[in-house]
């Protein structure tokens, strides 16, 4: 109880230290020691001894979001004062602070809307529940059949009733459109897969079904993760619900992993039946067969496929092609932590890594100057690289409800993009930042002709508006002024700065 | 700053409360049942509009009585001529904060 207390006290503060980033730089410690004064009397009448008060913290939080109320009219008057007097607002211009919270809600953004997509959480759930490894999906022909049905039930039940070299284990599963009623949900028509009660132990489900559908004869079904999201809201009590399909009952017993969607067709129901059954229907009713390769089946695996040859009833030698299900990543941390690496070894390819040169011998800069200097360069870099874990995310599962591999690829796509021209913006933002105040250097001005690069300096000029620094950008590199330099402006330059000493 | 008689009935609450001994934020809030999102941003306006001043209180009387130091606000003469001039506004507003509640505590 006394955690739970510490921490709503450090998240109440760290509001108001929040909406004191509003607040302009002058007033803000008043501003701040007021507020926090304020709350140790708001924690004082709300305290319940020994226990938390859930009403009394909302409380205490609601006095806090006032403290936004009360810092944005500061930020208003402090701007309207500054347009009377026709002053530009450099203190905020360009300001690390701003940069900060700029990229931080930009970070809360794509978090909120990566929270929000149910794609993202269903390749957390194929990472965690990959197939097993060596499963097959045969089927007849040559690849340009993928995806299509093939092998027929009697096909399927001759393999069965024979002894097997390559495959320890074999599967059958067929589509259909059929009518489904759940309660509580308007019948439709289905993409209902008909398979053998062994699929789920072929692909390596693990065994999870519930009391309900052990004590029950009905047959089990599986519902689809899409549709179970999409018609159920993802809802986990529909699991042991009877479920109607062309007017014969099962029973739900789960939701099937995330990775079964790879599975051709993409049925929205799997419905298990014995084998004896699934013979008695239609026995040319073309589906389709997963297998689990023995030893010396994978051994026969060329690449991600295998050919098989199969006799017929007829004596006829039929050809059918084993292709393999692609091994699952291991999720979205990983592939994302993966474009990460690749994007920081293609960094300096893209940017100057080297720091520019400066003019310290006069001003050598403090340890604490350049502590915090670097630190918000590390800040910066962290932020901006959660930002691309998440907007890679966003980007990738925007169009994608399930789990896709095409929508993997897209994220260690943009993930990569992202980090890396995120970075090379951080860090090129740096080199424009003065060593002093972390300011934005502004106000460009173009200096010398380039005609006479030779005879004098040619470049760029900026200045920090605190003061503080002038920065040199050569135009063109030479020997003598090949990178940009800092110089430092003494306090005879003071009178031109009106918030000199105003940083952050 | 003059008297201003349209002085809102929220800012002239706050000054009857201030007036009355509310004189920190918080049991200015706890009085007139303002969110502290208006009572801060009122008081702020009232005093860039010099009508109440404020001073800290000092730190060796906080800390022997173990709390933080309190900001503490108070009506300035020019204050206490809008308050007079508001509270023929709102009739109500001495009803509202009675000097004698504030005294009592």
């Amino acid at each position: 109880m006394r955690w739970c207390h510490l921490i709503l006290h450090a998240l109440h503060l760290g509001l108001l230290r929040g909406a004191s980033l509003l607040v302009p730089s002058p007033q803000r410690p008043e501003w701040f020691q007021e507020w926090r004064s304020e709350l140790w009397y708001v924690r004082r009448v709300g305290r319940v001894p020994r226990a938390l008060s859930w009403t009394a913290q909302r409380e205490i939080t609601a006095f806090c979001m006032g403290a936004f109320q009360d810092a944005a009219n500061l930020w208003n008057e402090g701007r309207r004062s500054r347009e009377r007097i026709g002053e530009k607002p450099v203190a905020e211009h360009g300001s690390p602070a701003r940069c900060l919270l700029l990229i931080a809600a930009l970070l809360l953004l794509c978090a909120a809307i990566a929270g929000y997509l149910p794609g993202i959480r269903s390749e957390e759930n194929a990472a965690q529940t990959p197939l097993r490894p060596g499963v097959i999906l045969i089927q007849q022909g040559a690849s340009g059949l993928a995806g299509k049905p093939s092998i027929s039930t009697a096909e399927y039940s001759d393999w069965r009733s024979h002894q097997q070299q390559f495959f320890t284990d074999l599967a059958f599963y067929r589509i259909d459109r059929m009518p489904v009623a759940v309660e509580g949900i308007r019948e439709s028509e289905w993409m209902v897969a008909q398979a053998s009660e062994n699929l789920p132990r072929v692909l390596g489900m693990p065994r999870g079904d519930s009391n309900a559908a052990n004590r029950s004869n009905l047959p089990r079904a599986i519902l689809s993760e899409a549709a179970w999201r999409h018609d159920f809201r993802s809802d986990p009590s529909i699991v042991g619900q009877i479920v109607t399909v062309a007017h014969r009952q099962a029973l739900i017993a789960g939701i099937a992993p995330a990775v079964w969607s790879r599975m051709p067709e993409h049925p929205d129901l799997w419905l298990f039946e014995s084998d004896r059954k699934l013979e008695r229907q239609t026995d040319s009713a073309q589906g389709y067969v997963v297998a689990q390769l023995s030893a010396a089946g994978r051994a026969q695996m060329i690449g991600d496929s295998v050919e098989i040859t199969s006799a017929a009833a007829n004596g006829n030698e039929i050809d059918l092609l084993g292709l393999a299900f692609t091994p699952p990543t291991s999720g979205p941390l990983w592939i994302y932590l993966f474009a990460l690496f690749l994007a920081v070894l293609a960094l300096p390819a893209v940017t100057s890594v080297s720091k520019s040169e400066s003019n310290f011998t006069t001003h050598p800069p403090s340890l604490r100057s350049r502590a915090i200097r670097w630190s918000f360069l590390a800040v910066k870099l962290i932020l901006i690289a959660l930002v691309a874990c998440f907007a890679s995310l966003d980007i990738a599962y925007c169009s994608f409800p399930n789990y896709s591999p095409f929508a993997e690829f897209l994220q260690f796509v943009a993930a990569f993009c992202l980090c890396l021209f995120g970075l090379r913006w951080a860090i090129a933002d740096q080199s424009q930042r003065c060593p002093v105040c972390l300011r934005r250097v502004t106000h460009p001005a173009q200096v010398g002709i380039a005609s006479c690069t030779f005879l004098g300096w040619n470049g760029t000029e900026m200045f920090c508006a605190g003061g503080h620094t002038i920065l040199h950008v050569p135009s063109l590199p030479t020997s003598w002024f090949s990178s940009q330099r800092w110089i430092y402006l003494d306090a005879s330059w003071d009178f031109l700065f009106a918030d000199s000493h105003s940083q952050w | 700053m003059g008297a201003d008689p349209k002085l809102s009935h929220t800012a002239a609450m706050i000054l009857q409360a201030i007036h009355a001994g509310y004189m920190y934020g918080f049991s200015i809030m706890e009085m007139t049942g303002l969110p502290s999102g208006t009572v801060y941003p009122a008081m702020r306006r009232l005093e860039r509009d010099e009508l109440i001043c404020s001073h800290w209180e000092r730190q060796s009387i906080a800390d022997a009585e173990q709390r933080p130091p309190r900001k503490y606000y108070k009506l300035t003469p020019a204050g206490k001529t809008v308050l007079d001039a508001s509270r023929k506004r709102y009739p109500l507003l001495e009803r509202l904060i009675p000097l004698e509640e504030a005294r009592a505590q």
